[in-house]
């Protein structure tokens, strides 16, 4: 379907909406709201979540979705996966967030399970059939109470149209080619725990079983079982809540891909050669693994691929066998072997990440238990709450000399974002009498470094900080940072805050292989070094670092505390053929021109711009860098007369392109504490200059400075602040060639410190902060 | 950090609390004034001195007199609390003050000036004073002390209006709570008792003849640092008196007025937060008598007219006891303070309000002829004079003009360290600063004669006629502080 649009479907009479959540969808303009659906806990002494709430819809193009909590208010939201990096809008009781392309997620509030909301988005359908075709059992719209199992024969549809309840079970035996399709619910409740499993093709003979976009709910157990080759589970969604509601188990050669599982018992056997798991969402309730290898597997299989899946949740408090992520307890008398596990990004489990044991347990009838060989983990992250150790053991072992587990690799584990190079680093166990062969490879080096532009590494990765950034930075208190890449590395200059044993140093080069450890690299220009008489000695204000042509050009602003202290700063500027240095000033007699914060810009055309503050106004020129020399008259691009009303003290101009779009940053400051970083952009690098939008960019409001800077009570504390603020912005180019922006803050008096942010650009080129002022920030790149 | 604010009271004092105690004679009397049941030891806000008893003695006859006490609120604040009494006089008294938490030690009275000496026993230390005024008790020594006692002395209410009067908002003994805006109309008379405590906010606007008087207490402790209204806001109100009333926790400015011919007098000020500046006037302002302990600039000289007197300023660590401005656009003139104590400056910051006497002007306004006359200053340990031009976030900066000029700072006598030097430095030739006079400036009682023996930078190109003169002879016409008067002004005759 190539134009937009959003599919929601008829809601059932008769069925009750959710009571905690509305959510409506929108796109150009248009806006359609799908019915929320909520099941209540089967199994209420051990699940965890009391309701899970649950919307279906499909769409093309891209939307917005809104979601209002309807009962209680809340301070914080996320959306799961966190690897889609979708970050919501607050706004009141509703947040907002941007689908580009049909995706399963989980909406949190306040980190809360208790009632818990999931926004099932899909495709609409490719081929509806039709209502009188004898090849098709068909449910249209509406709630469907069946007394007896739909038993489709081969060849057979079962549809069960968007908007359709069905309350029934779907047995069969020896059939293939059946397709169970459309977006409605299979809705397993009137059968409570007792009523067997779900979707069940039994024997080798059912064969091309493809199950596609249901939505599966209050499994009395498992929720599919195939028995023969090439089943085809797709987009299918599933929420069960006893304990042996497993999720899918497929006969050999299957395929399960883009599937949502909220499970209470093993979401995924391996168990079939060939099985083959793709793109799969996973919350695990408290019992059961996301990934089961085998209880009890008594012929051999080989050959399984897991890959790109999220584990978003799970809810694991028990020292059970099967409660780890990876999971074996083979009993059985098989050789299970040959697993790839690749891309899985773990989160919000706190427990076990491996348990893969060969032993007899309490399933399994074999006198002699089997094996478990050649099983590779390659980039497997976990992030646990508050990034706390997991709280047990990962266990590797055999039973015995025979029934062993051989053959395990570690590719690039990380746990909380730390490479696990050792099994004492993973915190594993593992029995050297009936295990071999178990290894931890690192294929990368420690820090991540992408090589700024061409990204060398395919798969996705997360950049995970925490704001402000400190490590390696100036502890004396830093401002007007700038940051660029060369050579896969990140610099950084700043406005150093004098040491105290030091004084004002100078220019320091920082650098840094992640943006969130730096280190003191050289100085570009050190001012213990200079004459005494020399204009530029004192300050240093916002010096900045640009690439022009082969050479570098180093702008700041200076003056001589001897004998203009307290006066007004005049820029200089540097040329050096190494980023490094040595840097020749060309402006050694006297200022370019006086002003503070010259920022410049390198056009595509290779010309140069210089732009600057002066009295509360941004100055601009088209400049010769290699000379030192405006070629074109300075001019005023913002004050009074161009901002109007809207004129405020400003300082601190950025500009970059984009697009073909020039885009001018700067500071605005409102009388008393609170300051606005706002944005223009213009066709042409010197303005006249328009907004894109009359929302700044930033602000801090005083009410929101941390608790402890406006504690009502006296603490010791060894600065003072009372709010907080931001200053200095300047958008970069990051890891994943990703947008950022770096700024300062400070708590007022405080040393001042780097905050980094990810930007986006909107379609209208606006720019967006996806989680400002979020102290854990969060990046994934490919 | 917490804190706990159990406290016991004696029993004696409680007894004595009990009662408003008058001793009468023919010329001489003590007015005490009993605390609003909501001052106790649970009230985070105002509670009983837990560091100070006061008694008061006059004629032979002893009575306890209530300490107030506040605790710091924020922790910039280098005081942990604050201790007051409150009491109107005539004749001659003595007070004796116990230090609850140690023995007495030292003990000086400030201002200096006032000359009042203790003397100190072991339990206790005794002094006289015999006019009204505020004087700081001290029995630490040094800028920082953690533990102060304040002494609001005032003199007896002149015109006490009756409950019945319709002309009068009448807030008898007791809690009050008014809300953050509470009107008050043309030709009424706030009148807040001495045993009242009001908590909210005053609001006047387009308004004449108002008056808010009495001896009680108008609290900003409902609000966060910044919120609400300032404690009392007049905006375009002609004929005003503010008088004789302890306003406490402001979160915004204690006192911000525009319009014509405003008197504040007698007036106690105690804030934490910053932004509680003290008082600014509109134009035919007078500002007398007035005590201040806030964290922000004291007194704003910012409107034609504006007499400023006998007023005593604790700066805290932030903002300067005479703020010239930090911007405006039209231009203003004739500015009288005089007779002034700065009895400590807490300022240890490198911020460009840092300094007693302040000027930051970042507008387009010609701003003249200041006289600053008689000022003492002690502990102090920064800067004292800081006059510049500069743009600032607080104005509208024109490039074409912005001025100071014409200043006379006569008789400013400095006692303390400078730390950071004075600064006197236009912003470029467009917004020179000229004709600054320093006549008997006095630096640890050494006279100063030119820049180079103070710590001075004056800039060269963006200043003129800065002169230092010394006028020996010229010690008879000084005012002093026994001549502190507290009579109603002559010159508006309210």
């Amino acid at each position: 379907m190539a134009f937009p649009v959003i599919i929601c479907y008829p809601s059932p009479e008769g069925l009750a909406r959710s009571e905690h959540y509305r959510v409506e969808v929108f796109q150009d303009g248009t806006v359609e709201e799908p019915f929320v659906y909520y099941t209540t806990a089967q199994l209420p002494k051990f699940n965890k979540s009391k309701t899970t709430a649950y919307c279906i819809f499909s769409f093309t193009g891209k939307i917005t979705v809104r979601v209002t909590r309807l009962q209680e208010s809340f301070q914080s939201c996320r959306i799961l996966p966190s690897a889609y990096g979708i970050y919501p809008e607050i706004r009141g009781n509703s947040i907002t967030f941007s689908l580009d392309r049909p995706l399963k997620v989980s909406v949190e509030f306040d980190n809360d399970i208790t009632h818990p909301l999931l926004i099932f988005s899909d495709e609409p359908e490719s081929e509806i059939p039709s209502e009188g075709d004898p090849d098709v059992i068909y449910f249209g719209p509406g709630v469907h109470t069946l007394e007896e199992p739909v038993q489709p024969v081969s060849g057979q549809t079962l549809y069960l149209a968007g908007g359709a309840y069905v309350e029934g079970l779907i047995r069969a035996r020896d059939v293939s080619g059946v397709r169970i399709c459309g977006r409605g619910i299979l809705s397993g409740r009137k059968f409570g725990h007792t009523g067997g499993r779900h979707i069940l093709f039994e024997g080798k003979g059912s064969a091309d079983i493809f199950i596609e976009g249901i939505t599966i709910v209050d499994s009395p157990g498992f929720m599919i079982t195939t028995g023969g080759p090439r089943t085809h589970v797709k987009n299918v969604k599933g929420i069960g809540w006893w304990f042996n509601t497993d999720g899918i188990a497929v006969g050999e050669e299957g395929l399960v891909e883009d599937c949502f599982l909220k499970c209470n018992d093993d979401a995924i056997k391996l168990y079939h050669s060939g099985t083959r798991v793709y793109r799969t969402t996973i919350w695990q309730m408290e019992n059961g693994a996301p990934f089961q290898i085998s209880w009890n597997m008594n012929s051999d299989n080989q050959g399984f691929v897991v890959k790109d899946c999220d584990v978003i949740r799970c809810d694991h408090a028990w020292d059970n066998t099967n409660t780890s992520i990876f999971n074996a307890i083979h009993g059985g008398s098989g050789h299970m072997s040959g697993y790839v596990f690749e891309d899985i990004r773990i989160e919000n489990c706190d427990w076990r990440l491996v348990s893969i044991q060969v032993r007899p347990n309490k399933f399994s009838r074999s006198p002699r238990p089997g094996k478990i060989s050649d099983i590779t983990f390659r980039n497997i992250s976990v992030e646990t709450p508050g990034r706390q150790p997991l709280k047990r053991i990962n266990l590797i072992q055999g039973y015995n000399g025979e029934s062993t587990v051989s053959g395990f690799v570690f590719e690039n584990l990380r746990i909380n974002g730390k490479l696990i190079h050792s099994a004492a680093e993973g915190n594993f166990e593992i029995d050297p009498r009936t295990s071999s062969d178990i290894r931890f490879i690192c294929s990368e080096p420690l820090q991540p470094e992408d090589p700024p532009g061409k990204p060398k590494h395919e798969r996705p990765r997360i950049l995970e900080w925490t704001n402000p950034v400190t490590n390696g930075l100036n502890s004396y208190g830093q401002k007007d940072f700038h940051i660029f890449q060369h050579d896969n590395f990140w610099y950084l200059t700043a406005t150093e805050h004098p040491n105290r044993e030091w004084g004002k140093r100078g220019v320091i080069l920082y650098t840094s292989g992640d943006l969130i450890h730096w280190r003191e690299d050289s100085y570009l220009i050190n001012r213990n070094s200079l004459p005494e008489e020399t204009w530029y000695r004192d300050v240093w204000n916002a010096p900045k670092v640009f690439r022009y042509g082969s050479q570098f050009v180093l702008v700041f602003s200076c003056r001589n505390d001897q004998y203009n202290p307290y006066g007004r700063l005049g820029m200089g500027l540097a040329i050096s053929d190494e980023l490094r240095g040595p840097y020749r000033v060309l402006t050694p007699d006297s200022a370019l021109a006086i002003g503070s914060n010259p920022a410049m810009l390198v056009d595509d055309d290779g010309k140069a711009y210089l732009y600057w503050d002066r009295d509360g106004r941004i100055y601009g020129a088209a400049m010769d860098p290699l000379n030192a020399k405006f070629t074109s008259e300075p001019a005023e691009i913002l004050g009074p007369e161009t901002l109007g009303q809207h004129y405020r003290f400003l300082d601190a101009p950025f500009v970059m392109k984009r697009a073909g779009r020039y885009y001018l940053l700067y500071s605005s400051f409102y009388a008393g504490y609170v300051v606005r970083i706002r944005y223009m952009v213009s066709d042409h690098p010197l303005g006249p200059w328009e907004f894109l939008t009359s929302d700044p960019l930033m602000v801090y409001y005083e009410d929101e400075a941390d608790m402890e800077l406006k504690m009502p009570w006296s603490a010791s504390h060894p600065f003072p602040p009372p709010t907080q603020v931001v200053f200095h912005n300047q958008i970069f180019r990051g890891p994943g060639n990703k947008y950022f922006v770096a700024w300062h803050s400070s708590e007022k008096y405080s040393e001042p410190y780097l905050m980094i942010e990810p930007v986006e650009f909107d379609r209208k080129g606006q720019i967006i902060l996806k989680a400002h002022k979020e102290k854990l920030q969060r990046v994934v790149f490919k | 950090m917490k804190k706990s604010y159990e406290f016991r009271l004696p029993i004696n004092m409680a007894v004595l609390l009990c009662s408003v105690i008058q001793f009468q004679s023919l010329q001489a009397e003590i007015i005490t004034y009993k605390p609003s049941g909501n001052i106790s030891g649970n009230n985070p806000f105002v509670m009983p001195s837990t560091e100070y008893r006061v008694e008061l003695v006059q004629d032979g006859m002893t009575s306890e007199c209530f300490v107030y006490m506040m605790n710091a609120m924020h922790y910039t604040n280098n005081s942990l609390t604050t201790s007051w009494v409150n009491f109107s006089f005539t004749g001659r008294i003595k007070l004796r003050v116990y230090p609850l938490k140690a023995e007495a030690g030292y003990c000086s009275i400030l201002p200096s000036s006032a000359g009042i000496r203790a003397a100190v026993f072991s339990q206790y230390v005794e002094f006289e004073i015999d006019r009204p005024g505020q004087y700081s008790v001290e029995f630490e020594q040094g800028i920082k002390i953690l533990h102060p006692l304040l002494v609001f002395a005032n003199p007896p209410e002149k015109h006490i209006p009756s409950e019945d009067d319709p002309g009068t908002i009448y807030f008898g003994p007791g809690l009050h709570e008014i809300g953050e805006s509470y009107f008050v109309p043309s030709g009424k008379t706030v009148y807040i008792h001495g045993e009242a405590y009001v908590k909210g906010q005053f609001v006047s606007e387009n308004t004449s003849d108002v008056k808010i008087i009495g001896r009680g207490i108008l609290s900003g402790e409902d609000y966060p640092a910044r919120s609400a209204n300032h404690m009392i806001t007049f905006n375009n109100t002609k004929n005003v008196l503010i008088e004789g009333i302890t306003i406490v926790h402001a979160p915004r400015f204690n006192i911000r007025s525009t319009g014509l011919n405003q008197v504040v007098r007698n007036v106690k000020m105690m804030g934490w937060w910053f932004s509680t500046d003290g008082v600014v006037t509109g134009e035919n302002g007078i500002v007398e008598d007035c005590f201040f302990k806030v964290n922000d600039d004291a007194i704003k000289v910012y409107n034609n007219n504006t007499l400023v007197r006998r007023c005593v300023i604790w700066q805290m660590e932030n903002g300067a006891p005479f703020q010239i401005g930090w911007g405006g656009d039209t231009d203003v003139a004739n500015f009288t303070v005089y007779d002034c104590d700065v009895i400590r400056v807490e300022h240890e910051w490198d911020n460009e309000n840092l300094a007693v006497f302040c000027a930051i002007h970042g507008g387009g306004a010609h701003k003249r002829h200041f006289v600053f006359d008689n000022i003492r200053i002690e502990n102090t340990g920064w800067r004292v004079f800081h006059i510049i031009t500069k743009p600032n976030r607080w104005a509208n900066w024109n490039p074409e003009r912005g001025y100071i000029s014409d200043i006379v700072f006569r008789n400013i006598r400095v006692s303390g360290m400078e730390r950071v030097p004075s600064l006197i430095m236009g912003h470029d030739e467009n917004h020179m600063i000229w004709n600054i006079l320093f006549e008997n400036l006095r630096i640890n009682n050494k006279l100063i004669a030119s820049a180079e023996e103070s710590s001075f930078i004056i800039h060269p190109e963006t200043t003129r006629d800065i002169r230092f003169i010394i006028k020996k002879d010229d010690q008879s016409t000084l005012t002093n502080f026994s001549n502190r008067s507290f009579s109603p002004s002559k010159t508006l005759n309210m």
